[in-house]
């Protein structure tokens, strides 16, 4: 089934180009621009279909990545990779009270990485402190801290902080020692244990440290921050995709952050809302915030509805599951 | 020359282990290049479908290699500062296990590193470490003194074998030995000819190199130690885990070495060279290292217990329940058996040192493998997933198999550098016999003085 | 109904035409589904005097609404029967397109100076065609930068373009204040238009880039008679916290190491290696002698 998929997935792109010829030699009006758009290299497949008519009554179902083409996407090398994007210091702001699981920025994230199923690199958990606090969804992406263990540890500069505070992993030099993993206090990296069929997705496109793809085995990856995006003015995949607009991402030096419907301040959203830092006593100085889970919208609970199975026994050991567990079991 | 002749002599004596191979040993051998072919195996199978085939996952992402690696350096320091300390404190008995020690040193210093690479996702990229290094990164630390210690034993060795090796070369006729040995011997020796300014070079030379080992060997063991506890894991990071990796490695190396004694003893009948005395004397360093390793042991888990953090206490209580047995086998058993069998006189056998020994070298490469892998399994992030694999370690084949392969390797090139040069190193134990000798000699002329002072006294 | 016969016709026939070209490409016309076109429109004066015009083309059919590619949209200014034609241009992958009205550019205008602003997506083959029309008054929208004594302040003025070119006040108005972000405009606050004139104290805590430029919007958002419109200036007036934020040197996680960290190292290597190299000195010393020994041996 999977790799039928990705099969279908990888081809798109091949037909659509035989298209674009072939609607040339026809002469019909609208082909330049698919041409156009089909030949813009550097360009991966959403999987997203998307259909539109041209003035013939043409039908055509095109990818959506090339419905909205990136306007001069430059290709970052890895070299390139290295140098932040000058004067900006990126941060993201997380509201706890606005997240009820629906995992659309886990989905996005990893189509926009290619990643398999099981990698996450934003993932969401089930936090309860203790037993009698309340438990509440926590998004966790990287936290590209000032002080990063990750990149202190690292024996050849694989990975690296940037001066735009992006902390980024060059899969060309990191050798996978996997001592940035244990560096992590926050479980934010993960390892490429094989080759998986999806690095084959963005096998054409040339590696960039800030695009993460294509992933390369036996090394290292991690949340990147997007700065493919954001250099083209596009927000990281899990800020847009949040139907909640709990991500915010912005500038902490222009002190503006958005989550795509709403521009705050950033200094003043972290003052009214008691922003802080996760386990801020250990020193990293991450650069991702997060709005206290107070009059909440959602109840707990509603963050469980339309999980897959295999997502939702995550959380089996969370006090509050192991409790309501054995609540349904008395009845 | 009176000790030339002693020398030759010895030589004599333990020929056989060098000229003849029975066929028990043959196929002794044969069956550790087998052992060793099967890991290359592994290791091809491993480079060729990735790591997914180990046991090592996002959260565990060292296993056993690690372990095998921490094991195996920690026998070749131990080595060097238990030979470097017996020599350069000129302890009487050292002469017959001195050059084990040193064996010791170089073997498990070549074997050890090879584990290391074994968590290394890409190979192909290893140059990476000199190309782009960051002395910022305790791996890098890690290089550099591994590769200091290296050129020092192996310096340190080449000194104390020297002479040993003259000696062969020298006797090499008598022994009919092959063409290929006498050269290798003649080229070894280094035109040692034992002439009064060439011995006094080397006693110089051997007594700063051994001072040296012993310094190198603590930082460089506690360099090791620095990979875990500059890592804010709730296990690693600790600030004695230094000198306790250093008390860790002598105290499974005087146990390895008490092994090995055993085995040689046996099976070279060294039974008049490798005495009682020996394994007592070894025996009561490895008790005192027990005694060290206990309290730091002890010291380490009662801070963590009794101001427990939350992820403390979660680890204390994964080791005290899923880890239950090996917790008690790595740290009661291991700790408490040298003590027991070599605080009581009584108990002082041959046999019962060597079982304390075993026991206590295996309790180690257990306390290892509690320090990294409960760590590694109690992350601050609470795991939550819903495979197996990435919850609980647990190794593969491969590594076992690979684990196996390096214990292989090194009884291998521990047979093999025992065919080459007398296990007894001749020269220290005839050296050793000399300076007894005068010390007795010095003794009586000092008992001859004391009886003159006693009988002027009497008057 | 004749007219839907042609169309079919020529409908069955493009799909022959592209089958027989593309069997496998997933373009085809649809036999069964008639679409007929819709236009939106909707304007913003500028600051500069010109005025945008965003027009988006959709299809829509039995169950689905589809943008149109490429469509040639006509913009006309029309006054009873009068109708000049402005300019064109065509629609995107979305279906959307934009039209700038220069200037000097001149519209129609009516009576009550009443503005008609015409866009007709014409009929082709396949698609029917569409058009829209939007109706309004024009304005002059201007903001203006003071900068007295250190105090920030932004007059705006609007005036809306009387039937013989005149201007008259605009009346009781919201007008909000925009500053430019990376990735969108956050609002800084908004003040009372009366009479034509509206004046903002700028916040003084803004940051800006690196060296404080900021990028300023005032908006008058649609307004009954009005519509839109908006003025943007850039001005020097932010605080540029990016000198607060100095990149750390030699710290763990840069590229060069702390200065103490090299210093022990180096300390450390030349201290055991001179022990090496003095002991291989020594090892050089005896084999000289060695070979000397042999050479007299051997004579």
């Amino acid at each position: 089934m999977e790799n039928e998929d990705l099969k279908n997935q990888s081809t798109d792109r091949r037909k659509f180009l035989k298209m674009g010829i072939i609607s040339g030699i026809s002469a019909l009006a609208g082909a330049s621009v698919i041409s156009r758009l089909a030949s813009a290299e550097e360009e991966q497949t959403s999987g997203e279909k998307m259909r539109l008519l041209t003035p013939d009554g043409k039908l055509v179902e095109v990818d959506k990545t090339h419905v909205y083409p990136s306007e001069g996407q430059e290709y970052i090398s890895p070299a390139a990779a290295r140098q932040g994007i000058p004067h900006r210091k990126f941060v993201m702001v997380i509201d706890l009270a606005k997240c009820k699981n629906a995992r659309a920025c886990v989905e996005k994230c990893q189509k926009g990485h290619n990643l398999p199923p099981h990698q996450e690199f934003m993932k969401v958990y089930m936090m309860q402190e203790s037993k009698d606090s309340a438990p509440y969804w926590f998004p966790k992406p990287c936290f590209h801290c000032d002080k990063p263990l990750c990149v202190s540890v690292c024996p050849v500069g694989a990975t690296y902080k940037r001066s735009d505070g992006i902390v980024l992993i060059d899969n060309e030099r990191c050798i996978g020692c996997k001592f940035c993993m244990t560096g992590c206090p926050y479980s934010a990296r993960v390892f490429n244990w094989e080759h998986y069929p999806q690095f084959e997705l963005g096998k054409d496109q040339p590696y960039s440290p800030e695009t993460s793809v294509p992933g390369v085995e036996g090394t290292v990856s991690k949340c990147d921050f997007c700065p493919d995006l954001v250099r083209e003015g596009k927000l990281p995949y899990c800020v847009s995709s949040c139907p909640m607009g709990v991500i915010y991402y912005g500038d902490i030096l222009e002190d503006i952050v958005t989550n795509g419907d709403e521009t705050i301040r950033f200094s003043e959203l972290i003052k009214n809302r008691a922003g802080y830092r996760h386990l801020e006593d250990l020193g990293t100085q991450p650069s991702v915030y997060y709005l206290p889970p107070v009059n909440r919208q959602f109840p707990i609970d509603r963050g469980l509805n339309d999980l897959d199975e295999e997502v939702a026994e995550r959380y089996n050991n969370v006090p509050y599951m192991k409790d309501k567990k054995s609540k349904e079991d008395s009845k | 020359m009176n000790t030339e002749n002693r020398k030759l002599e010895l030589l004599k004596e333990f020929s056989p282990q060098l000229l003849k191979t029975s066929k028990l040993s043959m196929a002794w051998m044969i069956f550790l290049v087998l052992a060793v072919l099967l890991s290359v195996y592994a290791l091809i199978l491993q480079i060729i479908k990735g790591h997914v085939i180990t046991g090592m996952r996002d959260n565990v992402v060292w296993g056993i290699y690690i372990v095998n690696f921490i094991f195996f350096m920690g026998l070749s320091y131990a080595g060097a500062l238990i030979s470097g300390t017996m020599h350069l404190f000129k302890t009487p008995w050292r002469g017959p296990i001195l050059r084990i020690g040193e064996l010791i040193t170089i073997i498990a210093l070549s074997i050890g590193p090879l584990y290391i690479l074994l968590c290394i996702g890409r190979l192909d990229r290893l140059h990476f470490l000199f190309l782009y290094p960051r002395i910022q990164s305790p791996i890098t630390w890690d290089v550099i003194a591994i590769t200091t210690d290296l050129f020092g034993c192996l310096i340190y060795l080449w000194l104390s074998f020297i002479r040993d090796f003259a000696l062969m070369r020298d006797a090499a006729k008598g022994l009919k030995l092959p063409e290929w040995r006498v050269k290798l011997y003649t080229f070894l020796a280094l035109g040692y000819y034992n002439t009064p300014s060439q011995q006094k070079r080397i006693k110089n030379v051997t007594n700063i190199m051994s001072a040296m080992i012993i310094a190198i060997a603590i930082i460089v063991y506690s360099v090791l130690a620095w990979i875990f506890s500059v890592t804010l894991q709730p296990g690693w990071h600790s600030t004695i885990f230094g000198p306790y990796f250093v008390i860790a490695a002598v105290f499974s190396g005087a146990g390895a070495m008490i092994i090995i004694m055993r085995v040689f003893r046996r099976v070279y009948h060294l039974e008049k060279y490798i005495t009682k005395r020996h394994f007592v004397g070894v025996g009561i360093i490895m008790m005192v290292l027990a005694m060290f390793f206990a309290y730091f042991t002890f010291s380490e888990y009662l801070t963590k217990w009794y101001g427990s953090k939350k992820l403390d206490d979660d680890l204390i209580n994964v080791l005290f329940t899923r880890y239950f047995w090996e917790f008690i086998l790595a740290n009661y058993f291991g700790t408490l058996l040298p003590i027991i069998v070599l605080g009581i006189p009584k108990f002082r056998t041959i046999n019962s040192i060597t079982i304390a020994a075993a026991i206590a070298v295996a309790a180690l490469w257990m306390n290892r493998y509690l320090i990294v892998v409960p760590t590694l399994e109690t992350p601050y992030m609470p795991i939550q997933d819903t495979r197996p694999e990435y919850i609980f370690y647990g190794a593969t084949w491969i590594e076992y198999v690979l684990t196996f392969g390096g214990i292989a390797f090194f009884c291998l090139l521990f047979t093999v550098a025992s065919k080459l040069i007398p296990i007894i190193p001749i020269s220290e134990v005839v050296d050793a016999e000399q300076e007894e000798a005068s010390r007795f000699k010095h003794i009586r002329e000092l008992a001859d003085k004391d009886d003159v002072k006693s009988s002027l006294y009497e008057d | 109904m004749k007219r839907y016969t042609m169309l079919r016709i020529r409908v069955i026939w493009l799909i022959l035409l592209v089958i027989t070209f593309i069997p496998i490409t997933k373009v085809f016309a649809q036999e069964d589904v008639f679409y007929s076109t819709s236009l939106e429109i909707s304007t913003l004066k500028n600051g500069d005097g010109s005025r945008t015009v965003t027009a988006t083309l959709l299809a829509s059919g039995e169950s689905d609404e589809l943008p149109v590619l490429k469509g040639e949209i006509l913009y006309y200014t029309t006054l009873d029967t009068e109708k000049i034609l402005l300019g064109k241009s065509l629609t995107n992958a979305q279906g959307k397109t934009t039209f700038i009205i220069q200037p000097d550019q001149k519209l129609l205008r009516d009576k009550e100076g009443t503005v008609k602003l015409n866009i007709v997506f014409e009929a082709t083959a396949a698609l029917d065609g569409a058009e829209e029309t939007l109706e309004f008054k024009d304005v002059r929208f201007s903001m203006k930068l003071i900068d007295e004594d250190g105090v920030k302040s932004i007059e705006v003025s609007a005036m809306g373009i009387g039937p013989n070119n005149e201007d008259i006040p605009v009346m009781e108005s919201d007008i909000y204040f925009y500053i430019q972000g990376l990735f969108s405009r956050l609002k800084i606050g908004d003040g009372w238009m009366d009479n034509g004139e509206c004046t903002f104290e700028f916040p003084s805590d803004l940051n800006g880039d690196e060296v404080g430029n900021l990028t300023i919007f005032a908006s008058l958002e649609d307004h009954s008679e009005y519509g839109s419109a908006m003025a943007i200036e850039k001005a020097t007036w932010g605080t540029h916290r990016s000198s607060d934020y100095t990149e750390p040197s030699r710290t763990l996680w840069t590229r060069g190491a702390p200065v103490w960290m090299i210093v022990t190292l180096t300390i450390l290597l030349i201290g055991v290696w001179s022990h090496y190299m003095y002991a291989i000195v020594q090892l050089l010393f005896i084999r000289q002698e060695g070979t000397q020994i042999e050479k007299k041996s051997g004579k």
